[in-house]
């Protein structure tokens, strides 16, 4: 079937077969690796992107359903060679190191940053649970989530 | 590319039903339970009937004037988490959908699907039927409600026809609201099926509800640890444990074992038992 939605800014058109995942139709379809499929099953989060502001699975959804949605991915985040804040402070906080969950923690981070600019370290911690990191133990990483959100004028509540 | 024949985007509830009736698709809701089981090849159906153009039809939470409280089935667990209906009338139901999956996962998944799905390890089930909530279940000119402690038979299965969509869930909620808890045990903290979990209900009028998740074929009420639960004095922790037995009969597999998943509720819920004066 035909579906029309929003890509990193950019209106599309593509025709898309009944099984064809998002993160298939993301990577194959317009070449945009940083969205990972690791697990397939939804339980590590590198296939995470935003639909419509909300951090979700590529891999457990259809891509027949962002029918008239907003889709961001790690490419869609930066504007040109300036990048997001969230991912500077990835980058600042030394929160990455082979760098395969980071697309998906940036993504997970940045769908929380977008709805709560002042999250406590537990809602940080809540926001993440859903992407695993198997190198860095975390710890930078929840400092750059931390990080990002004071440098985007918010704070870290108590 | 999953192994999928057609997926079918009806506009609205009654297109749905219709082309239900005629027979041939599955729902398919969130689809975060429906994809890894199409996947591993434990999903047969292969045409699917999407419920996401009319999905409005079927998402919100209201209070009626008869103090029901109407979630549609559609509803996100995310928006569940963030409901102030839901934190002012029920917040253990909050808490325990904030326990399932991830905040991707709660991003697409709904509240329905958590209960058509019919896990005995389904984590709103529990908290739904220790307070008593009904399953709204429509098919083409007819809506019914059923107790949802008649809704899922075994593991997976459901009175559900392959007609019919359950299209809300409707908590009857009584004077003063529910307070509670949700305890769920599992490997991890997030993206975990639960071993073992219990709800705790208590309303000043209604006093304890307490139901039991992963330790049957389906979520069961706990009557006899309710009465127990109801009653002033005290019991030892034996013949606790001898009466949550006659309702918990758990399996052991790959995730725990019967033993295991009886120790732990017999901890958790004797604790409670013991706090339950303190703690209304």
């Amino acid at each position: 079937m035909n579906i029309n939605f929003i890509l990193n800014g950019e209106t599309k058109t593509a025709q898309v077969a009944p099984g064809l995942r998002l993160v298939d139709l993301l990577r194959d379809e317009y070449g945009l690796c940083g969205t990972k499929e690791s697990c397939g099953q939804g339980e590590c989060g590198a296939c995470t992107v935003l639909i419509n502001d909300r951090a979700v699975h590529s891999c457990l959804t259809l891509a027949s359903e962002v029918e008239g949605c907003n889709i961001i991915t790690i490419e869609g985040l930066s504007k040109g060679d300036e990048l997001d804040p969230v991912q500077q402070a990835f980058i600042d906080c030394g929160a990455i190191q082979c760098g395969y969950c980071t697309p998906g923690m940036i993504l997970s981070a940045k769908g929380l940053l977008l709805h709560n600019s002042s999250p406590s370290d537990d809602e940080i911690k809540e926001a993440l649970e859903g992407n695993l990191c198997r190198c860095t133990g975390y710890v930078k990483i929840l400092e750059a989530v931390r990080t990002a959100a004071e440098r985007m004028g918010g704070y870290v509540k108590d | 590319m999953l192994k999928i024949k057609q997926t079918i985007y009806p506009d609205s509830l009654s297109e749905a039903l219709a082309l239900l009736h005629e027979g041939g698709f599955r729902p398919y809701a969130g689809g975060t339970d429906l994809i890894p089981a199409i996947r591993d090849g434990r999903l047969k159906d292969y045409s699917f009937l999407m419920m996401s153009r009319f999905k409005e039809e079927l998402s919100g939470i209201s209070l009626d004037a008869d103090n029901n409280l109407r979630i549609g089935a559609m509803t996100l667990l995310r928006d569940i988490t963030e409901s102030k209906l839901i934190h002012q009338y029920i917040p253990v139901l909050a808490e325990a959908c904030a326990m399932i999956g991830s905040m991707q996962i709660r991003n697409r998944a709904t509240i329905g699907g958590n209960i058509v799905n019919a896990s005995p390890a389904a984590d709103t089930v529990p908290v739904l039927t220790a307070a008593g909530a009904l399953i709204e279940i429509s098919s083409v000119g007819s809506v019914h409600h059923v107790p949802i402690g008649e809704f899922a038979t075994a593991p997976g299965k459901t009175i559900l026809r392959s007609e019919a969509l359950v299209t809300a869930v409707v908590l009857p909620i009584p004077e003063g609201g529910w307070s509670g808890s949700y305890m769920k045990a599992g490997i991890r903290n997030a993206l975990t099926i639960s071993i073992a979990s219990a709800a705790l209900l208590h309303n000043p009028e209604q006093g304890w509800r307490i139901a039991l998740g992963s330790v049957a074929p389906t979520v069961v009420r706990a009557q006899p640890l309710e009465k127990v639960f109801n009653e002033s004095g005290s019991i030892s922790k034996s013949s606790f444990d001898q009466i949550l037995s006659t309702v918990a009969k758990p399996i052991g597999d790959v995730r725990a074992s019967a033993r295991y998943r009886l120790d732990v509720l017999n901890n958790v819920l004797y604790h409670a038992y013991e706090q339950r004066g303190i703690s209304q």
